[in-house]
């Protein structure tokens, strides 16, 4: 039975280091702004797991913001706009978005390659000449407006410009990951959870991907919970028959929901619905404080 | 003698009118809560269905006074007191006990109670949900489905329909995720080989009234035929950006953006009608798109009819009426 445990992780480790990878880097995205920049994390890997990197790489003489998981992969890119304590003062998801969407563009070589970029996105932004100076941001004026239509619209001042850029709600756009990339991310960290408590499992759980994949993990119930909660801000768990339950668990910041069916023994996961393309009440049917949530961020605002 | 036979009487009686103990079981993981909380949760839970169970053998409001409940949780059940008295038969109760450390509560599913109202006869059979806070206090208590809906298989219905519109969500995203990716394997796959797919282009036409109007005309197109045309673009642009906004009816239920329909051949479709916004290097129009979806129960979702038509006409946006959906197809 031992055996046959240490069998099991070994596979599951194997199976684990084959799922796509990008080096040391947990998008496509941020491998390609590193080759792009033509910088090397490999210095990196005496930073601890699960730390920020913050003036060691510099892009233009600017200095970037790097962050590392807990598994010691590249997890965010971007220039370095915004202090500890402004993201620990009010918690928003977008920070990194803005770090990193900015520096995207900068990568871009002409003037039309930006225009496109923004364009394909559907994001709006008035690209202006980069000028460095760190503080600009965060002691000036920065104001977000989350409008009810899953749209963001952000002002800020930099230097002497005011900076205005607006864009959905996405959570491919913000997360800078297209949603089967974010579902195999997803996978691989469901993985890592069912064999770090593979004894403790009394579920089957199926992960309904893209392109028909359906990946199925024998997984603890609760684990799936806690894990769905740290991704989440809020779930509602609703009854489909009597012995079948419903769980819609909403980010609202990123346009999410993450929806799993439970069956007895059996759970089945559908991840990263996004939520801008759906009309409001429907999102207020599955998430009876839905109403709630918008009200507290328009309050937040104020 | 007679003093006895009246005592025997009274305990027959009291007996009688004293609810029976309910043994509450709460499954649950030990590694999220502590034992300690689980079996305040399960006293608080047997403390409450006994008095429910009592109050209703009785024919008396429910006494919350004594048991470890919040003001929010009392109302919830006084209120739904006024209108449906319900007890539970049950003896032994074993439910999961679902753990949200994140929102800092607990919620079991499946409290099993009947149901009477005024007319004194046995009504539904119903799932309570009871919530606790995270020191197993009882923090809310609701039915699972409305008591007051007649038909409790159509609140069921109605839950499985929103699990339906979500996953339809999703398989929508995945489509549109395929022309980001060019993937014309999956368009080979979730595109049904007798699929029709309809293509609306704009035409300028003189009518001796008007003079110069625009009008749709349709192009036919099979499987085959769409998918070549579809390579052939994904060669031609770089990047293709698809958005989509579902639509929902301006006449039908709040939130309820699908049509449901059960063919002639028994099998059950799922219409959508979206705003599409394509964008990509060389080209970028607006429409709206028909999706004509099939979820068989023992294989993967499949689009038996695409349409598109242009957003605007003669200078107006079309009316949602007027966008191709299921209604205008026989199967």
């Amino acid at each position: 039975m031992r055996h046959s445990y240490i069998i099991l992780i070994v596979l599951a480790g194997y199976l684990i280091n084959t799922l796509p990878t990008y080096g040391q880097f947990v998008t496509k995205k941020f491998e390609s702004m590193a080759n792009a920049m033509n910088i090397s994390f490999s210095d990196t890997t005496k930073t601890p797991k699960g730390c920020d990197i913050d003036s060691t790489f510099y892009f233009k003489g600017y200095p970037l913001h790097i962050k590392k998981n807990q598994y010691g992969e590249i997890c965010h890119i971007g220039y370095s706009f915004f202090s500890k304590e402004i993201r620990e003062k009010r918690p928003l998801a977008i920070y990194d978005f803005l770090e990193r969407y900015l520096l995207e563009l900068d990568l871009l070589e002409s003037k039309e390659e930006i225009r496109q970029r923004l364009f394909l996105d559907n994001v709006i932004y008035e690209k202006k000449p980069f000028k460095a100076d760190p503080d600009s941001i965060i002691d000036g004026y920065f104001k977000i407006n989350f409008l009810t239509n899953h749209k963001y619209e952000i002002e800020w001042k930099q230097g002497t410009e005011n900076i205005h850029i607006a864009f959905n709600a996405d959570c491919q756009l913000i997360l800078g990951a297209a949603e089967n990339e974010l579902e195999k991310i997803l996978l691989k960290k469901l993985q890592r959870v069912a064999i770090a408590d593979s004894s403790e499992s009394d579920i089957m759980l199926i992960l309904d991907r893209y392109g028909y994949e359906k990946d199925t993990l024998d997984f603890n119930r609760q684990k799936l919970i806690d894990l769905i909660e740290e991704e989440c801000e809020e779930s509602s768990l609703r009854n489909k028959s009597e012995t079948e339950e419903v769980l819609f668990a909403l980010n609202h910041q990123l346009g999410f929901i993450h929806l799993v069916s439970f069956k007895p023994g059996q759970a089945r996961m559908y991840a990263y619905i996004s939520i801008h393309n759906v009309p409001d009440s429907f999102i207020d049917s599955l998430i009876p404080i839905y109403k709630d949530i918008l009200i507290k961020l328009k309050t937040d605002e104020e | 003698m007679k003093r006895i036979v009246l005592s025997l009487g009274l305990c027959i009686a009291a007996l009688h009118l004293m609810a029976q103990r309910v043994n509450v079981e709460l499954l649950y993981d030990k590694s999220a809560i502590s034992p300690t909380v689980v079996s305040k949760a399960e006293n608080n839970l047997r403390a409450l269905i006994t008095e429910i169970n009592s109050a209703y053998q009785n024919g008396r409001a429910v006494n919350t006074a004594s048991i470890p409940m919040s003001d929010f949780a009392k109302r919830a059940i006084s209120m739904l007191w006024k209108n449906v008295h319900f007890e539970t038969r049950a003896t032994d109760i074993q439910d999961k006990l679902w753990v949200f450390k994140r929102n800092k509560m607990m919620q079991v599913m499946h409290i099993p109670f009947v149901l009477r109202d005024d007319s004194q006869v046995d009504g539904d059979h119903q799932d309570a949900v009871v919530e606790f806070d995270l020191t197993g206090r009882i923090a809310d208590f609701r039915f699972a489905l409305d008591p007051e809906m007649s038909e409790s298989m159509e609140n069921y219905n109605e839950m499985a329909d929103l699990e339906n519109q979500a996953i339809i969500t999703k398989y929508v995203e995945h489509f549109y995720t395929a022309y980001h990716e060019k993937d014309i394997d999956f368009m080979n796959k979730v595109f049904s080989d007798d699929a029709l797919i309809i293509t609306g282009n704009v035409v300028k036409v003189r009518t001796p009234e008007a003079g110069i109007m625009e009008k749709v005309s349709f192009t036919k197109q099979s499987k085959t035929q769409y998918l070549r045309n579809l390579q052939r673009c994904f060669a031609r642009n770089k990047e293709i950006k698809v958005q989509f906004q579902l639509l929902e009816s301006p006449d039908g239920r709040k939130g309820k953006f699908i049509t449901h329909r059960k063919g002639k051949n028994g099998r059950d479709y799922y219409g959508v009608r979206l705003r599409q916004e394509w964008r990509s290097d060389r080209y970028h129009d607006e429409g709206y798109v028909f999706l004509l979806w099939e979820f068989p129960a023992n294989g993967d979702p499949i689009i038996h009819v695409r349409t598109w038509q242009p957003e605007i006409l003669n200078g107006k946006k079309i009316s949602y009426n007027e966008i191709i959906s299921d209604t205008d197809f026989s199967f």
